[in-house]
This record gives C-alpha cells, structure tokens and sequence, in this order.
C-alpha cells in the first residue's frame, strides 16, 4: 500500500463522515454563549467594585482622620481658664499675655473683694463678677474693670453699655441691672433666656481674639460645650446673694458656666500621610489537595506527578496610610503562578520491526494562575534611626482569576487542556479571600523615599469542580517582595 | 431553512436558529474534532469552543464561500490551538522512516471501519496526528502546516512520514488480527 492510498484511504472514509453528539452539548454551547457576556460582564463589574472600594476605603479613611478639615496646625492649643485661684492661674498661664490677664484679673477680683457683698452692690458686684467670668481675654478684663469703677456711681446705664460692648454673652447674663441692688428685673430676665438665645447671641460674634493671637471662629467652637451650662446656675448663684463669694467656692460651676466655652481641638488629631510603592516578589508555593469526597479523593491518589510551582511572583502598587506607628496598605496586586506538573503517561505499546516505539511517557504540562487582588494590611512600625521593623497581617481581596492549562479527567483517564474561555475550565471564577502576614524590612533614604524588603506569608485555596466531583486545592507561598515607597 | 436565514437569526441572538445550526453541523464537526483529539470528551470540549467562537465571530463570514468551510477552519483552529498549549509534543521516532509493508492485499483494506481508523488516527502521537490529518484529510501544504503549528516544513514532512509508518502498521496489524 502506497503512501498516496493511505492519505487516500483516510480521506475517504473519514473526510464527511458524522458522529452522534451527546444531547447535553448544545446547552453547554448556549451557556457558553451567554456565560462568556456574563463573564465579561463580572469582569468589569469586579474592577469597578474593586476601584469603588478603594476609593471608599481611602475617603473614609481621609475623612474620618482629618475630622471636618479642621486645619489643625494653625489652631493654638490654648486652654481655657477661670481666673478664680488668682495667682495660681497666673502661674499657671503659659504665656506672656496669659499671664498678664490673669495678673490684671488679680487687681479686680482685689477691687471686687473690697465691695462687700451686700444686698445693696451684689447686682452691680454680680455684673463686674460675671464679666470677669465671661471673659478671658484682655479686652473683657478692661471693659470689666472700667465697669468696676464706674460700680461707685451705679449707673446703670453706663455699666450695662460699658458690658454690653463686650460680648453678647456678657450683655445678655448682666442685661439691665437696676444699680440698686435689685436684681429683680436681672432675675426675670435671665430665667426667660435660654441657652439657643445665648448660644445665639455668641454666633453673632463671627471672630474673638484670645491670647496668643489665634483667631477662634465659629466653626473651631464645640457647639455641646458651648451650650452646656445653663445659665440657671448662674441665676441661683444670684439668689444666694453672696455673689462673688459664692461663685469663686463653686470653681466648678465657674468652669462651666465659662462663657464661651471656646474650645478648639487641642491635640492635633491628623498624623497621618500618604505613601505610594510599586512592588515586586517572587513567591515559592507548594500546594495540597484535598477532595469534598471520596471520589475525588480517589482521583488524587491516582495521580502519579511531581509538582512543582515555578515562576511564581507578584507585582503591583500599593497605597499605605501610616498613622503614628501603624499603617494601613490597600492597592493592586497582579500575582502569577505557573504550576509544573511532570507526570507519567502511559502510551500505547506498540512495535515496529520488535521495537517499541511508543512507550510511557513523561509528560510536563503547565497550569498557570493568574490572580488580580485588592490587599487590606495592616502593619505596626517598629523604628530606630532610617531603620524600621514593620510586621504586618492582612487579607487579599479576589478580584478576578484566570487559570489555563491540563487536568486529569477520569472519564478518560487522560489530561484535557483548558484555558480561561473553555468550558472545561474548572477552577472557581470567583476568586475569594486569601490571607497574608510577614515582616518588613525597611530603610528610610531621604527625599521621601524608603525602600523595604518584605517577607510574606500567604494562604489562600481554590477549587476545581469537574463533572461530579470537586477538589479543593490549598496554595501556601513564602515570599519576598521589594518595594520603594514615595511620601505623597 | 436556509444556511442563509439561520445565519442571519443567529446574528440577531435567536437561540432558536443558533440551536438549529448547532444541530445542522454538530455531528460533522464533531468528526473533524475527533480526528485532531486522542479522546472523545477533549473533541467534545473543542466543538463546543469551537462553536462558540463561530457564534461570537458570525459576523465576520461574509458569505462568499461555503458555511460549512467556514465552521471546520474554525474547529481545526480550535484543535490546533489546543495542540499547541499542551507542551506535548513526541518526537519518538528517530531515523529513516522504515519501508511500508507491501504484504497486503489492498482489499482488504476494505474490511476495515471507519471507527478503526479514527482509533488508530487517535492513537497517533499529537504532533504525528495534527500534521497527518491537515495534510491527508484536510488537505493543506506542509508550508501551511508549519505556519499553523509553529513548525518547520522538514519536521511537518518528517512527522507526516513517520505517521503514514504507524498507521500502515496498524493497519497491517488489525488486518492480520481479523484474518
């Protein structure tokens, strides 16, 4: 038989001949059909979920640390005081204008002193007290004490102007006195006030000035402090006619009844910056498989191979947030493994001319996994000098993973070939959580650079389901991944 | 319904004509896989890929040849491109090819059924297999082949050679078994 009447043969009786398909193939065609738009779909709406939850994470955790863009290194972190334990407070002010506001409260409260505390001066005593409670700045001190010396003439008229040109505050607690020692009116009038209309009254005034020449506004007032005291307090402070005496036993009543409380953040809340860093490791992972059943676990006993994981690595871009010592880094992770097998193949036994030309076979079949991953870690920085210790936990968001390569069907006793668009593919499409932890070496070289050697830890499984039967296959990889991370 | 019809439904996603097309030329398609695969479910697996590209690409068969043609490029293609990605590719036989074996009468070659050819095509060596139907059955030059598969026009020469060899020895054999 000639070479021609060989191809011949075989042309002819194979060329336009039909085979009976199976009746499941056309469903499998149709699914495959609107499963690859799907799968499109999901790929799309993975990356944009994945963006979103960047994005969000990011925000919040913007938003949340930098509070309500309160610029914080232009607020003095000057504190309130209460000019009640006279030179202990001046001791106690921390700077020059402090101190001296509270020396010169000093000399008025000596004044006040001086006045005895009858029913006849407690109004006008009361008027000079509050405005020396009210207000701790230097220009409600002035106007206090021109009130004070204008006491000897009970004028009422001039105290309540005199007063009423600091603040709301003040003018809205003293309002009219009658300069005779009757507060009657004062009583009535302070008993129909509430604490919006004061608090309203502090609004009206857009800017004070405090010692050390920060500029408080409205916005950098705590609106529940402002408001916290009642001005009952005060009023029955009035009816217990002792007047200063008893405003100066009660010192914590005076601290809150401290109008305005105007208290600006005293700490500075954001210390956190931002860093990006590109990264790149190289990953040494094994594998283990374990089978939902019996049958497939059967199947994994049946396999006779070597496996090995070469080639492993991961790359991307991460975003890190320190915050003091800790830090928190999301960003993009590509990560590829490509899987080794080597395993036996057993040929058919043929001879030609008494020798076997077709034998067992090793076959070496690759199975490559690529996964796209969004990481969540969080590290704590041990430093010492350029030098710092970062170990750090976390997980790895699953966004996408495709896999190709051969696997063993039973059906056949062979290995089929599959890649990320055939439908034998049997590895999960949705790719889950993986979980990661290690150390970091880093060093810092200047310019808003540091460099960082990272060793990592990583879990993480996946399952093929082929037919009827499913395999768990559990990936751990030790890694080592190098990264430089600028300051932004 | 025509071939032209059913195409035009299925351009516009009727599962109805795309089910009637699948079921048209199924079973021919699956004959070609067939002979590009040693076993039957990976030729299942290449039909269905392969019609699913058809589906994906029927906008690009422009009419002017036959369907039929169309749709068997696309598997082969199929089944090559599986070939390729299964980084096994035996070169077993070295040497000369060994003379054929003239002891048998070409009659009966007659008695031998299409299901034992397409077992012995199947148990060919991938690379022997891919180059022997493109070239025997489907008909392309060895300067094609080596285009498709990556190769070299000797090595497609060679395999083709070395693939005659075994199918004529099994050929011999099964004749001698029958007998």
């Amino acid at each position: 038989m000639s070479k021609n009447s060989i191809d011949k043969l075989f042309k002819d009786r194979l060329a336009n001949i039909e085979e009976p398909y199976p009746e499941h193939l056309w469903s499998n065609v149709a699914r495959g059909i609107s499963g690859e738009q799907k799968r499109r779909g999901a790929i799309w709406y993975s990356w944009l979920l994945g963006a979103l939850l960047l994005i969000g994470l990011g925000g919040g955790l913007y938003l949340y640390l930098t509070g309500d863009g309160l610029d914080t290194d232009s607020v003095n972190t000057h504190e309130n005081r209460v000019p009640t334990h006279k030179g202990q407070e001046a001791a106690k002010a921390t700077d020059t204008e402090n101190a001296s506001a509270y020396l010169e409260t000093d000399k008025l409260d000596e004044e006040l002193t001086n006045n005895s505390p009858d029913s006849e001066s407690s109004s006008t005593n009361t008027n000079q007290n509050v405005t020396l409670i009210d207000m701790t700045n230097n220009n409600t001190l002035s106007s206090s004490h021109k009130s004070n010396q204008l006491n000897s003439e009970s004028s009422e008229n001039e105290a309540t102007k005199l007063i009423s040109s600091n603040d709301g505050w003040s003018s809205s607690l003293i309002g009219t006195g009658d300069g005779e020692g009757n507060s009657n009116g004062l009583d009535e009038r302070l008993e129909d006030q509430n604490v919006g209309e004061t608090t309203d009254d502090i609004k009206n005034n857009t800017a004070l000035e405090f010692p050390g020449s920060s500029v408080f506004n409205e916005s950098n007032m705590i609106p529940e402090k402002r408001n916290a005291r009642p001005a009952t307090e005060l009023i029955q402070a009035y009816r217990n006619t002792r007047g200063l005496q008893a405003l100066e036993e009660d010192s914590d009543m005076l601290t809150r009844v401290n109008p305005p409380v105007l208290e600006p953040y005293s700490k500075k809340r954001f210390v956190g910056h931002w860093a990006v860093a590109p990264v790149y490791g190289v990953d040494f992972a094994s594998r283990s498989m374990t089978s939902k059943g019996a049958f497939g676990e059967a199947l994994i006993n049946q396999r006779e191979s070597e496996e090995k994981l070469v080639n492993a690595f991961t790359t991307g871009l991460e975003l890190q947030l320190s915050v003091r010592k800790l830090a928190l880094t999301t960003g993009l992770y590509y990560s590829q493994m490509n899987e080794r097998v080597n395993y036996i193949l057993e040929g058919t036994e043929q001879t030609i001319d008494g020798k076997p030309v077709i034998g067992d076979l090793e076959r070496s079949v690759v199975n490559r996994h690529q996964m796209v991953m969004v990481p969540i870690h969080l590290s704590y920085r041990f430093s010492k000098g350029p030098w710092a210790l970062e170990p750090y936990v976390g997980v790895n968001i699953g966004l996408s993973m495709k896999s190709s390569g051969e696997l063993f069907d039973y059906k056949s006793l062979s290995y089929i070939s599959y890649d990320e668009t055939s439908q034998n593919n049997p590895y999960n499409d949705t790719p889950g959580l993986s979980y990661q932890g290690g150390l970091a070496l880093c060093y810092r070289s200047g310019f808003g650079q540091e460099w960082f050697l990272r060793s990592s830890y990583r879990l993480f499984n996946d399952t093929f389901t082929k037919d009827d039967y499913a395999i768990d296959q559990n990936y751990s990889s030790l890694g080592l991944m190098l990264g430089c991370r600028f300051k932004l | 319904m025509s071939i032209e019809d059913l195409i035009q439904g299925c351009l516009q996603q009727d599962r109805a004509c795309q089910e009637e097309l699948f079921r048209r030329y199924s079973g021919k398609m699956l004959a070609v896989c067939r002979r590009y695969c040693r076993h039957r479910l990976e030729a299942e697996d290449i039909l269905q890929d392969g019609f699913i590209k058809a589906f994906k690409k029927l906008d690009q068969f422009n009419f002017s040849g036959s369907f039929e043609y169309w749709l068997r490029r696309i598997m082969i293609n199929t089944a090559l491109k599986n070939y390729k990605k299964s980084f096994f590719k035996n070169e077993l036989l070295s040497g000369d090819a060994m003379p054929y074996d003239r002891g048998v009468d070409p009659e009966a070659y007659d008695n031998l059924g299409t299901q034992d050819l397409l077992d012995m095509i199947a148990e060919l060596p991938d690379g022997y297999r891919a180059v022997f139907n493109m070239y025997a059955i489907e008909g392309f030059s060895h300067r094609e082949i080596s285009e498709q598969l990556g190769i070299q026009e000797g090595t497609s020469r060679s395999q083709l050679v070395k693939a005659r060899k075994i199918l004529q020895d099994k050929i011999n054999k099964r004749i001698k078994s029958v007998a």
